[in-house]
């Protein structure tokens, strides 16, 4: 219990921290962020602009100020206002999230659906056809960006053979069929390289765990093959493999980003760009400290599923 | 693939890339930024192969230059942060404290962001371009680093030979560059090459974004963005960069697996070597029908790299219902091999044969493995030596006692956790029904031993194998093991199989000994018969080994040979004292009524009689005149550890509390007692390696505890510490000579031309060839190894030497030849020993005064002798009566202690040995006792040691 309470108290630690750097970063750079902010290619911008925008991010107040003010807001919930149309950062992040969520969810099962069980099947005969065919896949996998499968699966698939839409979105309470084939291919990209990832770890761990010697005690008592492999080699060798998933799950959430672009999917991606491209910086602070904040809380499930795996964790 | 191709076939073609993006500007290439829009989106042209892009660029010439762009971002960014990374990671984990831990956490933060989510936060700010990439993409992996450097700084620092560097007084810097550098440049150079493929691809993701580098420079980023808008008409042009990129990460990140197996030799699984099943099923019925488990001319064959050898050669064994056979032997003589073959737990790659293997008549070899498996743990159940790693540490232990039983039997779940309940409560679990629900982590060694004796006993079995059962307990708590084992035998009547290489064990436990030597049995009878009256030279040195009272220890020269370098004769016969010509042939194990013996010289020589200690001994021993006066002096020394929390410091561990000791000039003071007793922290108190928490050590009157950092390894030279570990203590990639003449260079004891002639007649003096000196330590046995430490030691000439279980990792033939060493020593140099060790015995031979330890407090001190053999502290005599002795008239009543020593975070009140004292009484509950003086010079802390004395 006191370890739960523990590694809930690290996270909202951990998140702590990261809004503050996050607040931080604009004045870390050198000079006037607002002025920063404004000049395009070495133009000095209009003095009044910079006045302007000096206000409205409240840069005029005192930096302690500032920050207390910044986090009373992000205690409400409140991002404040895009430096473009004013439009509530919080607004638009919640009607974009739950679409990017759509995603991550699709490509997180996939992987797991397909990197582990192709993980375990490889360690059972290691240097065999299957464990050599999935181990250059994944290989393969690993090495291709995120960005240039997507635009691959659409080259082929939607531009050559015509038989997915290159890309678009539906929302699955209307039209879940649609959905479906929608995230297929999105999905499939993003769950590349964890699943590869997850492939490569599960076929190591089992083949770790068959070599300890517990498994011997398991063969010892004459269990069946099957209950060894189930009851002591499986959950064992899980641990490692929740450690790689939570470890991989930054690369999956950064990307969501590119592939949103690649699909058209109409995530977090689309303001996100538009915003660093205009320099909005409210809106850019907001979207990264909602999916930082999603990264930190789906690493604190990790660490309760690890300690729930794992019984030696929660006394340590 | 070879593990060299693998290397080299990916590292050249980076290197190849590398070079063509260097050389991009001296290639005749088009300007990859001039438009041509009348040849917009043209395929082949004269001067541009891959034809042109959307504005009519030269396509190979912007993939050229992309790659230049990409790998100069990429390879940049990736060195700086190698660099800091490293430098931070190194100061961290070599420092510890505040400092440290807030560099590690503060490069751990960076890690709570997804990598390109902090890239765009930086872009933002900064707007894109090349500089803008280098510096986002070094803060990235800056974290990376930093954690491989400080895991493995770690990992190194609590090596023995890094301590060694310390004990002799190497500056901080030259460890870290000497020491810890090279063993973590592998893991570093794997994450560098991980780190150059993370950025090509985060530098190719911004730039497809359009916010890393800034057109109309060239990168593949950029190319696939250009090229998507018109993937319609000119879908090869997407094709190009996307190929180039993926060959590119794929080659680096395959140049990184084959570095990682480089690095790491276990990560690689090896050739799989095939299973041939070659079982010979029984030709013969088996002779001894009665008989529980019958073995003729089983042999265990495995195909290794240097060809195929044979670690079990023609075993022949047979055990009785009700008997128990141990089996003996040095490491390395097949002894656990045999009973994995008789389980049929072998590994894939080692395979069985035998004429007969036969369990109550049943043939076992020739038997389906399903048939086997109904037979193993059922009638035949095996116990292993770790029973921490036997266990399987994500299931209870009661469900593991449970699933034993319902493998083989049908009762309800409800039904067999009763049963299990009742094992545990049968094999002295306290507390045994919150036991069946504990994990085994939080089970003591004991009593993870007792679960694992549950689990074997689950079903009654006829036959039970223990593999060194007791080998990794501490001795009070294997004697209690002992003694549950042969009382439960008693019980079922079950037959036992034995293994041990403790000899006072056998006999102790078994009916019958047969004694292994290099892959086959050379001995076997009767125990009380071989060991009274050994016919095989090789039984009778193995006992003359065993250091007993009254008579010292012999060791037997050299080592077990390796499998695949097996003499053709007899395999004995180079160590053995009484080889002769005959030896050379091939010899067979002899029957003669209840004992067998594999020596064609047996006949002639008879029984034998150890061989004589040598005479020098004895006056060691005797002769404590030497001793002068006070050398080292500790007062009031007190050590307590503090686990470190996040948020609060964790409990601390009295490891050490409140002793006084003092060594004296060329004496041997021995420190015994069970593990957490403190004895290893006392003798690094010693040494100043590790600082107290209060009180004070003195060395020649200077205190060590109070000296500024030079003065202090100025002092080194003067104290030197021999470890345990025989494998941990050397530093593997430096030559055996060099780490000798590490101490003589850094207190300029000789001039720098005498130096290698120094190190020859060191080596030469702990019993080794002086042409070894060009060896690595990877060379040598473990027995050889612990000389080459002694000499590293002694290249200083030291005049306090402390040796920290310096043979318990050895076998007890090399154990004797090593005491011997360190006895031989004091007496030639004058040395001040102290010897710290579990093996009271031992202690008993080579010391003149011990002290005993419990819970890091003093419970009696005096005259090795005197102590040893007429122990007057209650703890003293449970631990005296605990060690096993080989001469069976020798044996006295055994105290049994009951439990396990108390945890040092927790000591009991009053007297801390209390609650496992027989005689404790209200006093001892609240008064700890003072150490008080009895007549024959000797300090006892007990409230009622003279009522105790006979």
């Amino acid at each position: 219990m006191l370890w739960l309470i523990r590694r809930v108290a690290t996270a909202a630690v951990l998140a702590f921290i990261v809004a503050t750097i996050v607040f931080l970063t604009l004045h870390l750079v050198p000079g006037d962020p607002a002025e920063i902010l404004l000049s395009t290619g070495g133009s000095a911008p209009d003095p009044a602009l910079v006045e302007d925008l000096r206000r409205q991010l409240g840069l005029d107040q005192p930096l302690w100020h500032q920050y207390l003010v910044f986090l009373e807001r992000l205690a409400r919930l409140d991002l404040g206002r895009s430096l473009v149309d004013d439009y509530p950062v919080a607004a638009e992040v919640a009607l974009r999230l739950p679409r990017t969520l759509q995603l991550i969810a699709a490509g997180v099962v996939l992987s797991i659906l397909v990197g582990i069980p192709c993980g375990v099947l490889a360690a059972l005969n290691p240097g065999g056809a299957f464990d050599r065919l999935a181990s250059t896949t994944a290989a393969v996998l690993l090495a291709v960006p995120v960005f240039v499968l997507g635009t691959l699966l659409i080259l082929v698939l939607a531009q050559q053979l015509r038989l997915m839409p290159a890309g678009g979105y539906v929302d699955p309470l209307k039209d879940f069929p649609g959905f479906l084939v929608l995230v297929s291919m999105p999905a499939v990209a993003i769950a590349k390289g964890l699943a590869a990832v997850l492939f490569r770890m599960t076929r190591t761990s089992v083949l770790d765990v068959l070599s300890r010697d517990f498994v011997r005690t398991a063969k010892a008592k004459g269990l069946a093959p099957l209950r060894i492999a189930v009851r002591h080699v499986l959950r064992n060798a899980l641990v490692p493999i929740l450690t790689v998933l939570s470890l991989h799950m930054g690369t999956l959430l950064g990307g969501t980003v590119l592939i949103e672009l690649v699909f058209n999917w109409p995530g977090l991606s689309t303001p996100l760009l538009r915003a660093v491209e205009s320099r909005d910086y409210p809106m850019v602070v907001g979207i990264v400290i909602t999916i930082s904040g999603l990264f930190l809380l789906i690493n604190l499930l990790t660490d309760l599923l690890y300690g729930w795996l794992d019984p030696r964790v929660r006394t340590s | 693939m070879s593990r060299r191709t693998a290397l080299i076939l990916p590292a050249l073609f980076v290197l190849t890339l590398v070079g063509i993006a260097l050389a991009a500007p001296l290639l005749d290439l088009a300007n990859p930024v001039r438009q041509d829009m009348a040849n917009r989106l043209a395929g082949a042209l004269a001067g541009s192969p891959l034809g042109r892009d959307e504005f009519g660029r030269d396509v190979l010439s912007r993939l050229i230059w992309g790659a230049r762009t990409s790998l100069f971002v990429a390879f940049t960014a990736a060195a700086i942060a190698c660099v800091l990374g490293t430098t931070l990671g190194l100061i961290g984990g070599w420092f510890k404290g505040i400092g440290a831990f807030v560099a590690i956490r503060s490069a751990e933060i960076i890690l709570c962001f997804p990598p390109i989510l902090l890239a765009l936060l930086v872009v933002t700010l900064l707007g894109p371009g090349a500089g803008t990439l280098i510096l986002v993409i070094s803060i990235l992996y800056l974290p990376g680093f930093v954690r491989v450097a400080y895991a493995q700084v770690l990992a190194t620092r609590a090596m023995d030979y890094v301590e060694a560097a310390r004990a002799l007084g190497l500056p901080t810097y030259q460890i870290l560059l000497k020491t810890i550098l090279p063993t973590i440049a592998g893991p570093v150079l794997v994450q560098l090459s991980l780190a150059v493929a993370a950025a090509i691809v985060l530098e190719s993701g911004l730039s497809f974004l359009g916010l890393g580098v800034v057109p109309p420079s060239p990168s593949w980023g950029l190319m696939i963005r250009g090229a998507r808008s018109t993937m319609e008409q000119a879908p090869m042009l997407l094709l190009w960069p996307c190929l180039a990129l993926t060959l590119t990460i794929l080659a680096i990140n395959l140049l990184c697996d084959a570095l990682r197996d480089w690095v790491d030799p276990r990560s690689s699984a090896g050739p799989k070597l095939r299973l041939i099943d070659r079982v010979v099923p029984g030709l013969l019925p088996p002779s001894i029908p009665d008989a529980t488990l019958e073995v003729r001319d089983l042999t265990v064959e495995i195909t290794t790299p240097a060809g195929l050898i044979r670690p079990v050669d023609g075993v022949s064994l047979h055990l009785a219902p009700g008997e128990t056979l141990a089996l003996v032997g040095e490491s390395g003589s097949g002894k656990s091999l045999t009973a994995t073959a008789v389980m049929g737990l072998l590994p894939p790659e080692a395979r069985p044969f035998a004429v007969t293997v036969a369990f109550v008549g049943r043939d076992l070899f020739g038997m389906a493995e399903r048939e086997r498996r109904a037979l193993r743990g059922d009638r035949i159940a095996m116990i292993f030596q770790d029973p921490m790693s036997s266990l399987n540490p994500v299931m209870r232990v009661g469900e593991q006692v449970v699933e034993a039983i319902r493998a083989h039997r049908p009762v309800s779940a409800k039904a067999a956790r009763a049963e299990a309940l009742a094992l545990f409560r049968r094999v002295g679990i306290a507390d045994p029904e919150a036991r069946l629900d504990a994990f085994a982590h939080e089970l003591s060694g004991g009593m993870r031993q007792r679960a694992m004796i549950a689990i074997a006993l689950a079903n009654r079995p006829q036959l039970i194998i223990a593999d060194e059962p007791t080998t990794a307990l501490d001795v009070t708590v294997q004697a209690q093991i002992v003694e549950l084992l042969a009382e439960l035998q008693r019980e079922t009547g079950a037959a036992l199989v034995f293994i041990t290489h403790n000899l006072g064990l056998v006999a102790e436990i078994a009916d019958r000994v047969a004694v292994m030597y290099a892959g086959q049995v050379v001995e076997q009878g009767p125990v009380a018969e071989v060991f009274t009256s050994p016919r095989h030279p090789y039984t009778a040195a193995l006992i003359a080994a065993v250091p007993e009272p009254g008579r010292d220890p012999v060791g037997i020269p050299g080592v077990v040979p390796q499998p695949h370098a097996w003499p053709s004769g007899c395999r004995f016969a180079p160590r053995c004292r009484f080889a002769a010509e005959a030896c050379g042939v091939p010899v067979g194990l002899v029957e003669t009524g209840s004992r067998a013996v594999r020596c064609v010289r047996a006949d002639t020589l008879g029984a034998l009689a150890p061989p004589a200690p040598r005479a020098a001994e004895r006056e060691a021993v005797a002769g404590a005149s030497n001793v002068g006066a006070p050398l080292v002096v500790a007062r009031s020394l007190t050590k307590t550890f503090h686990r470190a929390g996040f948020f609060r410091q964790g409990p601390g561990v009295q490891a050490v509390a409140g002793v006084d000791l003092t060594v004296h000039r060329g004496e041997a003071l021995g420190v015994v007692g069970e593990s957490g007793s403190g004895k290893s922290t006392i003798g690094r108190l010693l040494l100043g390696l590790i600082p107290p928490t209060s009180g004070t050590v003195q060395f020649e009157g200077r205190d060590l505890t109070t000296l500024a950092p030079t003065a202090w390894r100025a002092e080194r030279r003067h104290m030197q510490i021999v470890f345990q570990d025989p494998f941990g203590s050397l530093d593997p990639r430096r030559r055996v000579g060099a780490q000798i003449e590490d101490g003589l260079r850094l207190h300029g004891l000789c001039p720098p031309a005498e130096r290698a002639a120094k190190v020859r007649g060191l080596l030469e003096r702990v019993g080794l060839d002086p042409a070894y000196a060009s060896r690595f330590p990877h060379e040598f046995s473990g027995g050889q190894r612990q000389r080459i430490g002694i000499a590293r030691a002694l290249a200083v000439e030291p005049r306090f030497l402390v040796a920290d279980e310096p043979v318990s990792a050895l076998d007890v033939s090399i154990q004797a030849q090593i005491v011997e060493l360190l006895s031989d020593l004091r007496r030639d140099l004058g040395l001040a020993l102290l010897f710290i060790s579990h093996d009271l015995p031992v202690v008993r031979q080579l010391c003149d005064r011990v002290v005993v330890l419990y819970l890091g407090r003093v419970m009696e001190v005096g005259p090795a002798a005197t102590v040893l053999d007429q122990p007057r502290h209650p703890y003293t005599q449970a631990l005296a009566s605990a060690t096993p002795r080989v001469q069976v008239a020798d044996r006295r009543q055994r105290i049994l202690l009951p439990g396990d020593p108390p945890s040092p975070a927790s000591p009991p009140s009053g007297c801390v040995f209390r609650t496992r004292c027989a005689f404790a009484t209200d006093l001892c509950a609240t008064t700890a006792p003072p150490l008080e003086p009895a007549a024959d010079g000797r300090l006892i802390a007990c409230h009622h040691w003279q009522a105790l004395t006979p």
